[in-house]
């Protein structure tokens, strides 16, 4: 039987779960997304680039980092979704085994 | 041969003692050994081991009781625990071993009892069959089958939960013993604890608060997070209204933030052909909800730490500000600015000066659809908890109509947990932090209730007297009216508060042109205070405001003197001359953060909306003086006295200061003869048109400094700076008169610096004086003047190279505005 491809909403059920709970599910998922776009991203930058990265993790503004990765990685939004994607494939596997 | 056999004998005898020594002593090893290992199963039972390596990542069994029963199927005797293939069926073969030979037992003790009947026998050997295994067994069983059914939806969130646990955990292996350098993965973990840690408040191991949350960070994370997992697209976070609150962030152009905060239409607002799931639509706003109210309680290592409250909170939210923009006070307002706009733009004879029409026509419409914008609000406030709830309109839509800041967030919260029946069943469930918060809140009244000292004036005493004491008691409050001399100059700051205090009493209407003024009464004496209020966009009001933060009188920028006064507690002061009392004590009100900021602004947004929505879209404020973390609120509610024609001039003793800001001219306000004796006036270095060139610097700079060549972070601030000054392209602070940072960033900075201020400077310029200044004394550099071949440094050049030169000390922080 086909299944439905579910993203990571509703893999989760967050808007079935309370409030802070949904909130604190989409932020766990959304960095375990930015860890592995900033373990693909950080190896490429040059020794100036990843000095200016660590001045923007210090300054409390870390929006900036999205913007400085955009500009850096033309590509930024596919790593993304990429990274995402195999984020939600490895989760579906588990939820699968687990019978969810 | 005798000795010889008796030596062999000796020899095995000697042999076989050994021998029986060696079996004696490993028997006594096998033996502790058995008892090493009997104790430590028991152990092992008692205190369950945590999961091997190599066990984590396997499907966890969950029953339907505690998680003691999952330690208890690890550790039992038949060594039930973790199920992959192999060890589950090892599993289900030891329970039917077991479930074997309960039935052998009972069938054996069913022979020996045969006096008793076979009902009886059954019964007793169901009871004595073990529950636990019957019931691990069939889910077991049901597992491998796919024939149980989970025991309930909790179950199920338990196992998404874990599963997430042991990625995340899995993920932290893998960067701590990957390939990569210990630079990359510092500088991965260090970007994943600043992204998360973003817009939450932060407090020391004291519990004092390091760093405050911001609600519309949070909000940018959220949206953010949401692109992260692919719910909507990076770009079409990007192409959403900007977020000009707080960051600099340059992933919004627009007000992302304040549209998220509406909850509705989401879908419509996002474009590049986004789509959104209809599930996400609705939980948007709820989750806003969450984050604007439970953020407030967030403590130190991130996390929302919100408390669990749903839409019913919204209705006492709204229930709070019913009332507050009544049609009554909204006309009143409405005629207040219509006076205040004809007073600046038509001639003495009431015609309009035809030079100023399309200045004129922008700031009515501006007073225009200020209060049409209010009347939407409050037709939405007023209408109570039906509105407000079924339009999902989130706290965060309140937050953005000024109604709540992240300062009185918490006194809605405090209401709303007294009369809300939802909550009230939810009690137990609410975060013991938001409790904490709410303790430390009700200690902070009272503190600020025994700290409140009104204005002690003597009888007859001016609100002047007044005015001078709160200059000089509040540096931010003295730079901000305009003093840019040394604080610890008393005799300077001094002239300047008399002065100042001057104006602005005839500027508010306080002091009337023929010498007539408002003075606290008897019954004022010690009860009220005139609080000096400076707007963001350099208006300034004052409030007469009593022991307990309520404001009673508001005096504006532009108001006349009026007869018709409060008169339960001011009275007309006719007399030129001031009485002078140096003795008089008078103490400052402090300000009271929990005030709310009135709405102004609004730009209209054309989206596919209800009505409602519509409504709610025009009320989508980029203009609105929004409270930043770190700066105290203005508030303006008011009692408008209606116009009273004044008597004719008289002269006064006291110089005439005319309320109305004139633009910066600076071919007439910078190089003043009379400023500079002896000096040329100077002149901007060259048209605004014209590029500097690099030859025009030559042997002067080193290079070029313009603000494209700053990296990320100062140039982030170098903007926002800027933007705060001057308002950012689009808000009425920047539209207002002609001020804006184009006309004088080519002037020279030394003749800029050397120049003070005046009464006739836009609020704008003598802001940037300010922070001019700021930057030289941060920096510690000079701007560089003229010389006979070389033109001056111009103000741009000098902030440029002054920010430059303050990132390289890491003092960044101290010039952010």
């Amino acid at each position: 039987m086909d299944k439905i491809k579910k993203d990571l909403f509703d893999l989760f059920q967050i808007d079935k779960l309370p409030i802070e709970k949904g909130i604190e599910t989409l932020d766990r998922l959304a960095s375990l997304v930015f860890q592995a776009v900033l373990v693909r991203t950080l190896p490429l930058l040059s020794e100036e680039e990843l000095t200016e990265y660590e001045k923007i993790t210090d300054s409390g503004e870390a929006d900036l980092l999205f913007k400085f990765l955009r500009e850096k990685f033309p590509e930024f939004e596919t790593i993304i979704q990429e990274e995402a994607e195999n984020l939600r494939a490895e989760l579906a596997g588990e939820f699968d085994t687990t019978g969810i | 041969m005798a000795s010889k056999n008796e030596k062999i004998n000796k020899l095995e005898a000697e042999r076989v003692e050994k021998q029986k020594k060696l079996d004696e002593k490993l028997a006594l090893l096998n033996e502790m050994n058995a008892k090493k290992a009997e104790a430590e199963t028991a152990q092992k039972i008692k205190n369950p081991e945590p999961l091997n390596e190599e066990d984590k990542g396997i499907p966890l069994f969950v029953s339907k009781d505690t998680k003691q029963q999952l330690f208890d199927l690890r550790y039992s005797k038949e060594d039930i625990a973790l199920m992959n293939g192999e060890q589950a069926q090892k599993i289900v073969n030891n329970l039917i071993i077991k479930k074997t030979n309960l039935d052998a037992t009972t069938k054996t003790q069913s022979k020996t009892e045969d006096k008793k009947d076979l009902a009886t026998l059954k019964l007793e050997s169901k009871n004595i069959e073990d529950k636990k295994v019957k019931s691990l067994r069939e889910k077991i069983f049901g597992f491998f089958n796919g024939k149980e059914k989970k025991e309930s939806p909790h179950e199920e969130e338990i196992i998404r939960d874990m599963h997430l646990q042991r990625i995340e955990e899995s993920r932290k292996k893998e960067l701590e013993n990957g390939p990569l350098s210990a630079r990359i993965k510092n500088g991965v973990l260090k970007g994943i604890n600043a992204w998360e840690k973003f817009g939450i408040e932060e407090k020391d191991q004291e519990g004092k608060v390091i760093k405050k949350g911001s609600f519309w960070k949070r909000m940018t994370k959220m949206g953010v997070n949401m692109a992260l997992i692919s719910l909507i697209s990076m770009g079409a976070v990007e192409k959403l209204a900007q977020n000009n609150i707080g960051t600099a962030t340059a992933l919004t152009s627009t007000s992302f933030a304040k549209r998220m905060s509406f909850g509705l239409g989401v879908g419509t607002l996002i474009e590049g052909g986004g789509k959104i799931s209809p599930k996400l639509k609705k939980w948007i706003p709820l989750a806003i909800t969450g984050i604007g109210i439970g953020a407030a309680f967030a403590l130190t290592g991130g996390g929302a730490g919100a408390v669990a409250i749903g839409s019913s909170a919204l209705g006492f939210a709204a229930t709070k500000f019913k009332g507050i923009y009544t049609e009554e006070k909204i006309l009143k307002k409405e005629n207040a600015a219509k006076n205040a706009f004809q007073k600046k733009f038509l001639s003495k004879d009431g015609k309009i000066d035809t030079s100023r029409i399309s200045e004129v026509e922008k700031e009515y419409e501006k007073i225009l659809k200020k209060y049409e914008n209010m009347r939407i609000w409050g037709k939405l406030l007023n209408e109570g908890t039906k509105v407000l709830t079924g339009s999902a309109v989130a706290f965060g839509a309140l937050e953005a109509s000024g109604a709540i800041t992240d300062h009185n967030r918490q006194v809605v919260l405090e209401e709303q947990h007294k009369v809300d029946e939802a909550a009230a069943e939810r009690k137990t469930e609410v975060d013991t932090r938001a409790n904490d918060v709410l303790k430390a809140r009700s200690e902070f009244e009272k503190l600020r209730h025994e700290e409140f000292k009104t204005v002690v004036i003597d009888k007859g005493g001016s609100n002047e007297r007044s005015f001078i004491h709160q200059i000089e008691s509040n540096q931010e409050k003295a730079i901000k009216l305009g003093y840019n001399g040394d604080w610890n100059d008393k005799k300077a700051l001094h002239e300047f508060a008399g002065i100042k205090a001057d104006q602005i009493a005839r500027d508010t209407g306080i002091v009337g042109e023929n010498g007539e003024q408002e003075r606290m009464g008897e019954l004022a004496i010690g009860k009220i205070a005139p609080i000096i209020r400076i707007e963001n966009n350099g208006d300034i009001t004052i409030e007469d405001t009593d022991i307990n933060g309520k404001v009673l009188e508001v005096h504006h920028s532009g108001d006349r003197f009026s007869e018709n006064i409060n008169k339960e507690y001011e009275y007309n002061y006719k007399n030129e001359t001031e009485p002078v009392n140096e003795d008089v004590k008078v103490t400052i009100v402090p300000e009271d953060p929990n005030k709310n900021i009135e709405v102004t602004d609004l730009k209209h947004e054309d989206t596919p909306l209800t009505t409602q929505d519509q409504n709610l879209m025009k009320l989508r404020d980029e203009d609105k003086p929004f409270v930043d973390d770190n700066k105290n609120s203005t508030v303006v509610t008011e009692k408008v006295e209606p116009e009273k024609t004044s008597e004719p001039l008289k002269e006064t003793s006291k110089p005439k200061v005319e309320p109305e800001y004139k633009i910066y001219d600076p071919k007439n306000d910078l190089g003043n003869q009379t400023d500079r004796d002896g000096e040329p006036s100077t002149e901007p270095i060259h048209n605004k048109n014209e590029p500097i060139t690099e030859s025009d610097l030559k042997g002067t700079l080193e290079r070029m400094y313009t603000q494209d060549n700053l990296s990320t972070v100062p140039k982030a601030i170098y903007h926002d700076n800027l933007n705060h000054i001057f308002g950012t392209p689009g808000e009425a602070k920047h539209d207002y008169s002609l001020n804006t940072y184009s006309k004088v960033e080519n002037n020279p900075a030394n003749n800029f610096l050397e120049i003070k201020p005046n009464g006739k400077w836009a609020p704008a310029y003598r802001e940037l004086h300010s922070y001019v200044h700021k930057l030289e004394e941060v920096s510690g550099l000079k701007p560089i003047p003229q010389t006979d071949t070389h033109h001056a440094e111009t103000i741009n050049q000098f902030i440029v190279r002054a920010i430059e030169k303050i990132e390289q000390t890491n003092n960044l922080d101290k010039i952010k505005l």
